[in-house]
């Protein structure tokens, strides 16, 4: 199997077609290089053959046919030249002299070359046959004397075959590192591959806390690793909200449709008076109510992180939003004995976003301000909220302030969470989505919310860029404008 | 204060339509809009729904915006194309603000998302019902047992005695007055008189509401302004009530 995997690995099959046009291509230059190096001996020996001729023909001019054969005796004796080969003749091919024991019985061509076979007594080198092939050039003399000078192939041949038997067991070596590096390629990435495949089969499987091994090479492949991590993180840390959220919500419901029941039920006993009746069901309603609310904060948190709304902007002024909320919760403060201070800019502070929505989170941190920020644990009595509007550089900056004891430790952190409630807020009423909805308003405004403690009290802070069509730009064209009235 | 979760007024008894694919919903609206004394017909799809909108004469229609056939907002656009005034309601699943302001736009009446209570349905509907007939929208002075609203001077008076009111509250009454003897839910006072829709963590309407009772009722024998619980408010003389 294993083995059938890597044959159809595409690594596998590319490293293979690469190989082989390597391959191609090297052969051709091998292949050129052989037919040119063996032509070039051939030539050569051509040469050796013409030049011997030349230098018996001057001693042949010089001292007629005793001359010449006494020169071909001493040659042959000699062996100035390894492999070189003489025969004198006589006019019936009779060996007069020479290191061949027999005139070849092979027909020259016109020009005189032929090549033969030929016995010899002195072999070129040890370990050859006797019997050996050579080339040469036939003469006729003037005496009637035949000459033959030629050339032992033994030892080209010798060198040919050697080159193309390295040449075909090179041949094969690079064929079978071809093979091998192509297999172990393909292994290595397909080893690679297959634990991303496992990882992704386990995660699949429910272990979400799997994640893919990082060799540490800091390679392509560890930087796909990193990537598919930096994502399984995430997914897992979303699943792990939603599960946490859909946990919270099941439990944060049970208690009020239990209660719901009760009441229904109570009703039902035919013990109680009308009046009593029309309370329960008052009570029911009111319970029924509270679960909705907190059902459509939930779905407007959905919707704030969907990012659909964002079809719906449109330029808002934050005065007079906040001017309106100011009003709207100013009897509200009063009655909770709290003393709001409003510091507001002069002009609109204009941002690009959703009415409703800012005014659903501003309303909110007043909200959480009056219901969590006037603990009786202040000493100051007179507990004051602040809130305040300000342009800072190109950004809106809303925060409200309350009297409060602020967040502690994790309380602070976890409070955007959905439905996280903190211990001494678990008391009070509130579906503990009021911040979360508020968190993600803002970020769907591309702004930031951000909590601190600010001693005394919590300090909610809003930044929002401002619109930029708002910007009054009207200073910076005038200063262009060339200074003709 | 405290009085019954629902008055049936036969007086104002309205024909209402109902456009809705969904049996249990559409039953379960139409049995409680009987119950509150109104005549209720259903059409279960877009296309018979139309139909019966343009070619009866309904006091006001609740339309389901996802429709099988023709969707609810083609039905809007297409009576009001016919030149139709039928107030309309459309209910949607769509509680995005986005698809609030287009069925708004595309000439509903009002627009209310589900899931919803039914005293907010019915308070809505009673509202738009009204709509059509209410010439006094352009009378100058509104009366509500003793107590007179003059919308040009402003002035509120309650058996001859001027009451002073801040602007908020001025506008609070004024709503209350163009709807009094119905019911008027925490969330039209939210739309209609502070112009925002959001929803409220704290009773910060009920705050508003009862400082404006402070001023219209605390010195007067019989109430005007009663709370309707599980509801809202309502505004409505001694006589109207059963």
């Amino acid at each position: 199997m294993p083995l059938i995997r890597l044959l159809r690995s595409r690594v596998f099959q590319l490293s293979l077609l690469s190989s082989a046009a390597f391959g191609i291509a090297a052969f051709a230059v091998v292949a050129y290089l052989y037919y040119s190096s063996v032509q070039a001996v051939s030539r050569q020996i051509e040469a050796t053959i013409d030049a011997e001729i030349k230098g018996l023909s001057e001693q042949y001019r010089q001292f007629g046919s005793i001359g010449l054969i006494e020169a071909v005796r001493r040659r042959a004796r000699q062996r100035v030249r390894p492999g070189a080969l003489y025969l004198v003749a006589n006019s019936e091919f009779r060996p007069l002299v020479g290191n061949i024991e027999a005139w070849p019985k092979e027909r020259p061509d016109e020009r005189g070359w032929v090549n033969f076979r030929f016995r010899s007594d002195s072999s070129p080198a040890p370990g050859t046959v006797a019997l050996g092939e050579a080339r040469g050039r036939v003469f006729r003399l003037l005496g009637g004397l035949f000459l033959l000078v030629g050339y032992d192939l033994r030892e080209q041949q010798r060198v040919t075959a050697r080159t193309r038997q390295t040449l075909i067991l090179a041949g094969v070596i690079a064929v079978f590192f071809a093979i091998a590096s192509g297999a172990l390629l393909g292994w290595l990435i397909l080893r690679r591959i297959d634990s991303i495949n496992r990882t992704s089969r386990e995660i699949m499987a429910g272990d979400l806390s799997r994640r893919v091994s990082e060799t540490g090479r800091g390679d392509e492949f560890d930087r796909l690793a990193q990537s598919l991590n930096a994502m399984l993180t995430q997914n897992e840390k979303l699943f792990l909200g939603m599960r946490e959220v859909a946990e919270n919500i099941a439990h944060d419901l049970r208690s009020p449709l239990g209660r719901i029941r009760q009441r229904l039920e109570r009703q039902l006993s035919g013990l109680l008076t009308d009046t009593q009746k029309q309370a329960l069901t008052v009570e029911a309603l009111e319970e029924t109510d509270r679960l909705l609310s907190t059902f459509n904060a939930i779905l407007s948190i959905a919707q704030a992180e969907s990012g659909a709304p964002k079809r719906s902007f449109e330029p808002v002024d934050l005065l007079t939003l906040l001017n309106d909320i100011a009003e709207m919760y100013e009897p509200l403060v009063e009655d909770a004995g709290v003393n709001l201070v409003v510091t507001l800019p002069d002009e609109p502070v204009i941002v690009h976003g959703n009415r409703d929505l800012l005014f659903q989170a501003c309303a909110n941190l007043l909200d959480n301000a009056i219901k969590y920020g006037t603990g009786s644990d202040n000493i100051a009595k007179a507990t004051v909220i602040e809130l305040s509007l300000d342009r800072l550089g190109n950004e809106a900056r809303f925060a409200v302030r309350d009297g409060g004891a602020g967040l502690q430790g994790e309380a602070l952190s976890r409070a955007t969470e959905r439905f996280y409630r903190s211990d001494s807020s678990r008391t009070t009423s509130g579906s503990g989505l009021g911040l979360s909805l508020v968190d993600a308003v803002i970020r769907l405004h591309d702004g930031v919310f951000t909590l601190a403690n600010s001693d005394p009290g919590l300090r909610a802070t809003i930044q929002l860029p401002l619109d930029k069509c708002a910007f009054p730009a009207e200073t910076e064209i005038r200063s262009d404008l060339p200074a003709t009235s | 204060m405290f009085s019954s979760y629902r008055v049936p007024d036969i007086t104002a008894a309205m024909k209402i339509l109902i456009i809705e694919d969904d049996t249990e919903t559409a039953d379960y609206v139409a049995k409680g809009l009987e119950e509150a004394g109104h005549t209720v017909d259903v059409a279960r799809d877009g296309k018979n729904g139309l139909v019966m909108i343009v070619g009866e004469a309904f006091d006001a229609a609740i339309v389901d915006r996802m429709l099988p056939g023709i969707d609810g907002k083609t039905i809007v656009e297409t009576v009001r194309g016919a030149g139709k005034t039928t107030p309309i309601l459309l209910l949607s699943a769509m509680g995005e603000v986005r698809h609030r302001v287009e069925g708004l736009h595309s000439g509903a009446d009002d627009y209310l998302i589900k899931p919803f209570a039914f005293s907010e349905l019915l308070a809505r509907v009673e509202a738009l019902g009204r709509r059509p007939k209410e010439e006094f929208r352009d009378e100058t002075v509104l009366r509500v047992g003793d107590l007179e609203v003059n919308r040009l001077t402003r002035d509120v008076a309650r058996s001859g005695q001027k009451i002073d009111l801040q602007p908020r509250e001025y506008r609070l009454l004024e709503y209350l007055m163009r709807h009094a003897g119905r019911v008027v839910t925490r969330t039209m006072l939210l739309e209609h008189v502070w112009d925002y829709h959001f929803d409220p963590q704290t009773n910060v309407i009920d705050v508003h509401v009862s400082r404006l009772r402070q001023k219209i009722d605390k010195d007067f024998k019989i109430p005007l302004l009663h709370t309707v619980r599980g509801a809202g408010y309502s505004l409505r003389a001694a006589d109207s009530t059963s």
